[in-house]
């Protein structure tokens, strides 16, 4: 705990001397050093004298100070946020949901047969962060924009989630005809065009974030039907 | 001054992974001792002060010292989010240094990242030539942890607040770096 003598300051003319002392641009002295460290009168419940919390006296330097014993010095008020910032604060909690792609058929294919691809739909949906700084809050929303299929050494790209399989139902505008027979690996890359708005004090009202892509993936095996023809 | 607990310590330095530890040692270091800036009349002229006619090297030196630490925080923003430890040892040093290192390598083996956003307002207490001292009255968002593997956010989602946070650095290997960091048990500014 602070005592008198380690507050006592060696303000701009006493001190520079010292190479190899502190360099304060804040100092602060006991104007009543003697005091300083004195219990107060007040009692405890015990009937005990409590310990004195020391009251001192902050004084501005004049000029920055070299050779200081110590330097004290409070937090200043800090500047309003940027607005940059702030963004930068709602990017840090933002999250893109992991696609997670199917395939009709299912676990296997076949070559040349349309193999439907699509992302769970109910993930196809604007995903949104929020940050408040300083009388200002800023929403980040990341729209899904289209997915990227990589596939047997192709890469597909589609403008929707796709369309899910079922007998009867409309034709895909999103599929693949494997040309070859094997393991394929499967992974849909949703890309999300993440903007950001602010409401209150802000430096700006809005922009374009970038790109952002999340991607999943399956496996999938592809077989192939050998056919007989002719007579 | 006693250490703060773990949570507000690690969400002050952009989960700047601060310990109790870290808060007690500083304490020792950094003490702002028990000033009472709202009771006496002459506080209300602290923010008056300005540093004037300083010599040369120590206002370079001054000015070295508070990029090093918006440095410091930087690379430990991407550090935490990448789960890349190996610029740690350019801007912090000794215990501070292995903690950080340490505390990423824990999060890579669960298989965490932390995202976060820290926005110092560093004011530099006090210098010499080997070490400093910084008080920061710091913005930070986070950390918010998601796992690698899904991108998926886990755990609290803290709003972004203000910290105090207490700084100290040395000037080791011919740079500035952080040697502890510590946060007040009430850490508002």
């Amino acid at each position: 705990m602070l005592t008198a003598p380690l507050l006592v300051w060696t303000l701009a003319t006493g001190g520079c001397t010292k190479p190899t002392g502190w360099t304060c641009t804040i100092g602060a002295y006991a104007a009543h050093a003697g005091s300083a460290g004195r219990p107060h009168a007040h009692p405890d419940g015990h009937g005990r004298q409590a310990p004195a919390t020391p009251r001192l006296p902050i004084k501005p330097m004049c000029q920055v100070t070299g050779g200081a014993d110590h330097c004290f010095t409070l937090p200043d008020e800090p500047a309003r946020t940027p607005t940059a910032d702030v963004v930068a604060m709602a990017w840090a909690s933002f999250s893109l949901p992991t696609p997670v792609p199917h395939t009709n058929p299912s676990g296997r294919s076949w070559v040349s047969l349309p193999t439907y691809l699509w992302v769970d739909p109910s993930a196809w949906k604007p995903q949104r962060a929020q940050a408040s700084v300083d009388g200002q809050t800023v929403t980040m929303t990341g729209a899904p924009q289209r997915v990227e299929w990589s596939l047997d050494d192709t890469t597909i790209t589609c403008e929707g989630p796709g369309t899910p399989y079922f007998r009867g139902g409309p034709p895909s505008g999103c599929a693949y005809r494997f040309r070859r027979s094997g393991s394929a690996s499967v992974t849909a890359t949703v890309f999300y065009s993440v903007t950001w708005s602010c409401t209150g004090a802000c430096d700006a009202r809005g922009g374009s974030y970038g790109t952002f892509p999340a991607s999943g993936s399956t496996r999938l095996t592809v077989r192939e039907i050998q056919t007989l023809t002719g007579g | 001054m006693r250490g703060s607990a773990r949570g507000p310590a690690t969400a002050a330095a952009l989960a700047l992974c601060l310990s109790a530890t870290a808060c007690t040692d500083s304490a020792t270091t950094v003490s702002p001792g028990s000033l009472d800036p709202s009771g006496a009349a002459e506080s209300q002229h602290v923010t008056t002060a300005a540093p004037v006619a300083a010599p040369p090297t120590a206002a370079a030196a001054r000015t070295d010292v508070l990029i090093r630490y918006r440095r410091f925080h930087q690379v430990i923003e991407r550090a935490l989010a990448t789960g890349d430890a190996s610029q740690i040892p350019d801007v912090a040093t000794g215990a501070e240094a292995t903690r950080l290192q340490d505390e990423i390598a824990a999060d890579t083996r669960a298989g965490l990242v932390r995202r976060g956003h820290a926005v110092p307002h560093p004011h530099l207490a006090a210098v010499r030539p080997d070490e400093a001292q910084i008080i920061d009255c710091m913005v930070a968002a986070g950390p918010y942890t998601f796992r690698r593997d899904t991108g998926k956010r886990v755990g609290d989602a803290p709003a972004p607040r203000r910290y105090l946070l207490y700084a100290a650095l040395s000037h080791a290997d011919g740079a500035w770096k952080v040697t502890t960091l510590a946060t007040p048990e009430d850490s508002r500014c």
